[in-house]
């Protein structure tokens, strides 16, 4: 019998995850897909000037979303630190070699308050402090105005779907900053698609983050791109950076391999020119899949529900727990227990989610039977 | 091997003989059939990272005969992380605020022992300060180092020994008195095994790269103290969830395939014939040697070279023989199509060092041709 993941894992004494939750860092992040696989495979065996496939690779990248320059990390969170650092040294040398200490330098990070999330801690990393703008429900632009000052490195963004109005959007926060002269990084991590919404992401701001993990490639990759000047600034914090600059830079440990670089470009490239309607579609397919495999369960009832993410759906399962006996963190629970380990997301009590862009093919009828025998059992 | 693939033509990156070891800037390692057949079946399945994460760690500190071990991207990140550990000793608060500190913040280095990778203490935050001089440092000295503020002592493995400095376990045992943990970086000191074993027992944290074993080039680990590495492991990417979004290294991403690659790789490592492993390399060398000799102005031979790689080719060149120096000389190569990648010229200014490990079969007489042509043979 072949061996498969689960095997290598078992060996371990880990055990594989059928895996409905997407793709989270927390269970692997993704799993490349075969261009990728290959074209990784391909580069395994022969050396080359990490200096010059980053330079190049960044290049490619950059010609593929109509910005100046780009540059490959470690993923988005390392990217963000990258952005962070580079607009508070640029491209001085001194300065690179000294942060987190940020002494004679601009070191704040303009962020509105109703943007806070984990990931900002990445800018913090390298030294900045965080300075909030407006309030938990929104920021006008004369707060933003008012919160943006002398010390002030750079306004932070987080691109996502679904901010209400109160919210500056991406270009009134572009719009505000760089009249006050000051550059603009943008979180994009998962804004990946639509294409021409993916494209306008990378434009907007000064520097834009992503991971490459939501393209299919290895999940601890990403990049970011923008402005050349900055994206250079950037790159000067990286690992090739610091091996050719008498070891100043923090971002030494944020390495990644030459497979990885290779596996980005591919992935990108990949993601360009796919017909995206048919990978939607095989999405929505297994969805339907568990749907009707889920039918007749008393006390569940499931729907297909469109989301504003690049997989575009997933399917809502709603528990009533007095039929059932259970709520929707019982289910989740017993599937995370169970064999093989089933992991979907919980909404609330009687919500869970579960979505079809991680599984390999067949794997929706095995979580479906799965969360059939929780509710019946 | 040296051979054309899509995405480095695409991009016009030349690959690289590479006759110079693991090094970061060409790409650092090339892992072998067995470790890249665990790496392909591990991406086919997700897995919880946190028990992957916990049961590798497991797996490496029984073979290497620790309390507990930890996969990053990377030696350098395990310096970090190390850093980051004895920074906060797993206190929540003290995570939060990285890189700022409470004072606490200072880590004692030999000052003989200077080297660039020391920029990973202060990455986190920890401010070196330097105990002896120049030319060496006594235990008076470096107890006089340590004081209230002291985190940890750190201490670079290297080959050679030096009368006037401090050994590992003297430096060990005045940390040890004075109650400060000690941090190793043990980087490639992992051969023969019995040194492995002994370098990662000889700290509290002690750091390896696991390129050098034939992992992928973004691996490593730290091992030592179970309660130190706990900490160390909660300022990692997959710490970021249990430190509630905190630890300083989310940007430190490893894919479950590196993971698996350096447990497969450590197990490859402990069992091969590493007689059989010198041999091979043995007999590269001899063949570049034999084909330059008799060259005139040419003194090629083989030396002894500490460490897992154990012998280099040295090549003497009188330039007024010649007709060019040794710079020259690699240059050419460096030029030249294939791309050869020496260790490039040492100390003395006439000298190339190279070094077999990275080779493939085969390419010893494609560098040894070359080397016949540009030495005018």
């Amino acid at each position: 019998m072949a061996v498969t993941g689960a095997d290598i894992y078992a060996k371990m004494g880990a055990r594989a995850v059928i895996n409905a939750q997407g793709n989270r860092t927390v269970l692997g992040g993704s799993a490349t897909v075969p261009e990728v696989t290959e074209a990784m495979a391909a580069v395994n065996d022969t050396y080359i000037e990490m200096a010059e496939l980053l330079a190049r690779s960044g290049e490619y990248i950059a010609d593929l979303l109509g910005v100046e320059a780009a540059y490959v990390t470690s993923g988005c969170s390392a990217a963000l630190a990258f952005s962070a650092a580079a607009c508070m040294t640029g491209r001085d040398l001194d300065k690179i070699a000294q942060i987190p200490d940020t002494t004679g330098m601009k070191s704040e990070i303009v962020i509105q308050k109703a943007q806070r999330y984990s990931y900002d801690r990445s800018f913090t990393v390298p030294g900045a402090t965080l300075v909030e703008a407006g309030d938990e429900d929104g920021c006008s632009r004369e707060q933003l105005e008012a919160t943006i000052g002398d010390n002030t490195a750079a306004v932070a963004y987080l691109v996502r779907p679904g901010d209400p109005d109160s919210v500056l959007t991406l270009e009134q926060a572009v719009e505000i900053a760089h009249d006050a002269g000051v550059p603009v990084i943008a979180d994009a991590a998962a804004q990946i698609y639509p294409l021409d919404y993916f494209r306008r992401n990378a434009q907007a701001a000064d520097i834009a983050c992503f991971g490459a993990k939501y393209m299919g490639a290895p999940q601890s990759s990403g990049f970011l791109c923008g402005k050349k000047e900055l994206v250079d600034a950037a790159s000067d914090q990286g690992f090739i950076a610091f091996q050719e600059n008498g070891g100043r830079s923090f971002g030494r440990p944020m390495k990644l391999d030459k497979q990885e670089v290779v596996g980005v470009v591919t992935a990108v490239e990949r993601w360009l020119t796919i017909n995206h309607e048919d990978r939607l579609l095989v999405y929505e397919e297994r969805l339907e899949s568990m749907r009707q495999e889920l039918g007749a369960t008393p006390g569940v009832e499931s729907g297909i529900e469109k989301v504003p993410q690049y997989y575009g759906s997933h399917l809502s399962v709603t528990v009533d727990p007095d039929v059932v006996g259970k709520t929707a963190q019982d289910i989740a629970d017993e599937l995370d227990a169970g064999n093989p380990r089933v992991a979907v997301s919980v909404v609330d009590d009687r919500t869970l989610t579960a979505t079809s862009h991680a599984l390999n093919e067949g794997e929706e009828l095995i979580v479906a039977e799965r969360i059939r025998a929780a509710a019946s059992g | 091997m040296v051979r054309s693939n899509r995405v480095y033509d695409m991009l016009g990156v030349r690959p690289t003989i590479n006759a110079g070891g693991n090094t970061t800037l060409w790409g650092g390692s090339t892992p072998p059939e067995e470790v890249r057949r665990v790496m392909n079946d591990a991406d086919g399945s997700y897995v919880e990272m946190q028990e992957l994460l916990d049961r590798s760690g497991d797996y490496l500190a029984e073979t290497l005969g620790v309390e507990g071990a930890h996969i990053t991207s990377g030696c350098f990140a395990a310096l970090v992380l190390s850093t980051a550990a004895c920074l906060t000793q797993g206190d929540m608060e003290r995570t939060a605020r990285l890189p700022e500190t409470d004072g606490r913040n200072e880590i004692i280095a030999l000052k003989s022992l200077r080297y660039a990778y020391r920029r990973s203490h202060s990455v986190p935050g920890g401010r070196i300060v330097e105990a002896g001089d120049e030319d060496g440092c006594t235990a008076e000295q470096l107890a006089d180092a340590i004081g209230p503020n002291t985190a940890a002592v750190t201490y670079i493995m290297q080959p050679g020994t030096y009368d006037t400095t401090l050994s590992l376990d003297e430096t060990a045992a005045v940390a040890r008195d004075h109650g400060v943990p000690i941090i190793v970086d043990a980087a490639s000191q992992i051969y023969p095994l019995d040194h492995f074993r002994r370098a990662a027992q000889s700290g509290d944290l002690v750091c390896f790269g696991t390129k050098y074993v034939g992992a992928p080039h973004s691996t490593g680990f730290l091992c030592g103290r179970k309660d130190l590495v706990d900490a160390a492991a909660l300022q990692g990417f997959i710490g970021f969830e249990a430190s509630r979004g905190n630890s300083v290294g989310r940007g430190y991403k490893v894919d479950r395939q590196d993971i698996v690659g350096v447990v497969a790789a450590m197990e490859r490592w402990f069992t091969i014939d590493h007689e059989a492993r010198l041999i091979e390399m043995g007999e590269r060398l001899d063949t570049m040697v034999r084909a330059v000799e008799g060259i005139p102005g040419v003194n090629a031979r083989i030396s002894d070279f500490p460490g897992y790689v154990q012998k280099e080719m040295l090549i003497t060149i009188d330039a007024d023989t010649t007709g060019k120096d040794a710079h020259c000389v690699s240059a050419e190569l460096r030029e030249g199509n294939p791309r050869i990648r020496t260790r490039g010229v040492i100390t003395g200014g006439d000298t190339i060092s190279i070094t077999a490990n990275t080779m493939f079969d085969g390419e010893e007489q494609i560098v040894a041709e070359k080397l016949r042509e540009v030495l005018g043979a």
